[in-house]
């Protein structure tokens, strides 16, 4: 089957030509050297196809190709005989090259679609639809103007490829952003010294209370659990002064709350009279 | 006396023209360069003939483009470029090339319009490439459904090609030439 043989990329460009003509013809070479007589167990790799495929710009490019290798006419051609090539190709594109298959699947089918429309008899009622025929021809000779505009487009003068910019102006704004000196050196040093100043920044300033209540809440406690009851005048502490009477007072009531302490009450109903405040007599409750 | 000086003059414009253009990462106008010199537009063309000449004997050649002046190496050696800095060289797909010939003759054109032409769906890579590179933009809408945006070449495509306008555009091959061409 002559469509296998030619599946080999170095016969590809004779393709069209043997599947037109059924035969093999000296046309066909390997290393520019002709070959007559392909070996009949000649192995034909399945994705060679796909690959041959790939040198196409699409399905319109690889069908202009067909026209041209059947020597025809666009606007005069029989589109069945390059129908049937164009699908005899497709069908050997297998489910592995399905991204390579789309754009070709979807020309097959307009080409069944044309192929359909030539065998059935025409109506001779005139339809709105348009000559699917004459559609793709139109888009076929679209395709191949632009193609040729591309060449030619391709072949003029182009800078970076024919020509070279002379390149003396500014280097990339990436390279001018980093020469740029936009900071001074001194900006170094200055952030040297401050990392070596920064423990000063960092010193807490920590208030002692002068009279701690804990201290106090400790001595009282002592002196009224060893001792005997004592008056709130009795349990101050005269060096620590004004602070140290308002500290002590507070350290009994919390003795108090927590019920550690008590007022000693003959001696309330005694100062009654008096209203003395220092006469006030603490005892240990425990 | 006063030719003397005149020529004193042009001859330091074409020197500063020069500068400029060296200085300069993009092309520089007729209008531009008459403003930054602050000369006459026949000063100015002195000046630039000026640069022509003196250019001559170095490798460097001043180019008109769309968007202005600008110095390139001298044709001669783009041999010796090619050769030895071939990654300057850009070689373009041949995807590439039709993408922008449909959008360079059609436009503007949407991305329906250049995969109709192509009878091949447009990859977004391919669209991306022209656009990194300057020779597109989108301008515009197609008041049809979806509302497409236009795509039409800019003044750096022209630069890149050596067009100084779309109508320097090698004309469009004649339809019964390239179909029975084989």
């Amino acid at each position: 089957m002559p469509s296998t043989i030619s599946l080999a990329p170095d016969a590809a460009s004779d393709l069209a030509d043997q599947a037109s003509t059924d035969m093999l013809d000296a046309a066909l070479r390997i290393y520019q050297t002709p070959v007559a007589n392909l070996p009949k167990d000649l192995y034909v790799p399945p994705g060679a196809f796909a690959i041959w495929l790939e040198q196409f710009a699409g399905p319109l490019d690889f069908l202009l190709y067909l026209v041209k290798k059947n020597n025809v006419d666009l606007t005069q051609m029989d589109i069945l005989p390059i129908t049937e090539q164009y699908l005899a190709y497709i069908g050997e594109l297998d489910s592995d090259h399905f991204e390579l298959a789309g754009d070709y699947l979807l020309m097959a089918s307009t080409l069944i679609a044309i192929k359909t429309e030539l065998l059935l008899p025409k109506p001779q009622t005139p339809t709105d639809e348009r000559d699917p025929k004459a559609e793709l021809i139109e888009r076929l000779e679209a395709y191949a103007q632009i193609k040729e505009a591309s060449l030619r487009l391709d072949s003029l003068v182009r800078l970076e490829r024919d020509v070279f910019l002379a390149m003396v102006s500014l280097p990339s704004t990436d390279v001018m952003q980093a020469e740029l000196p936009s900071y001074s050196p001194t900006l170094l040093i200055d952030s040297l010294f401050k990392m070596q100043l920064q423990p000063d920044y960092q010193m807490h300033n920590i208030k002692v209370d002068a009279v701690p209540l804990s201290d106090r809440i400790a001595s009282i406690s002592r002196q009224l659990s060893t001792g005997s009851a004592r008056s709130f005048y009795q349990l101050l502490d005269k060096s620590q002064g004004r602070v140290g009477a308002v500290v002590s007072f507070v350290a009994v009531l919390e003795l108090m709350k927590r019920e550690l302490v008590g007022v000693v009450s003959s001696d309330v109903e005694a100062d009654k009279e008096t209203s003395q405040i220092n006469s006030l007599t603490l005892q240990w409750l425990l | 006396m006063i030719k003397n000086n005149d020529i004193a003059n042009t001859k330091e414009h074409s020197l500063q023209i020069e500068v400029l253009l060296h200085a300069s990462d993009a092309p520089l106008t007729d209008k531009a360069l008459r403003k930054h010199l602050s000369v006459s537009a026949k000063e100015l063309e002195q000046a630039l003939a000026e640069l022509q000449q003196r250019l001559a004997s170095s490798v460097l050649r001043l180019h008109k483009t769309a968007s202005g002046y600008r110095l390139q190496i001298a044709d001669d050696y783009s041999a010796l470029i090619q050769r030895v800095f071939p990654q300057r060289q850009q070689r373009l797909s041949q995807a590439l090339l039709e993408t922008l010939s449909v959008i360079a003759y059609k436009q503007p054109v949407t991305r329906s319009d250049i995969e109709y032409v192509r009878g091949v769906t447009l990859s977004s890579s391919l669209l991306r490439q022209l656009f990194d590179k300057g020779w597109i933009m989108e301008e515009g809408y197609k008041d049809t459904l979806g509302r497409p945006a236009l795509l039409h070449t800019t003044p750096q495509f022209l630069d890149a090609f050596g067009l100084t306008a779309l109508d320097e555009l090698p004309p469009m091959p004649d339809l019964s030439a390239t179909v029975t061409s084989t």
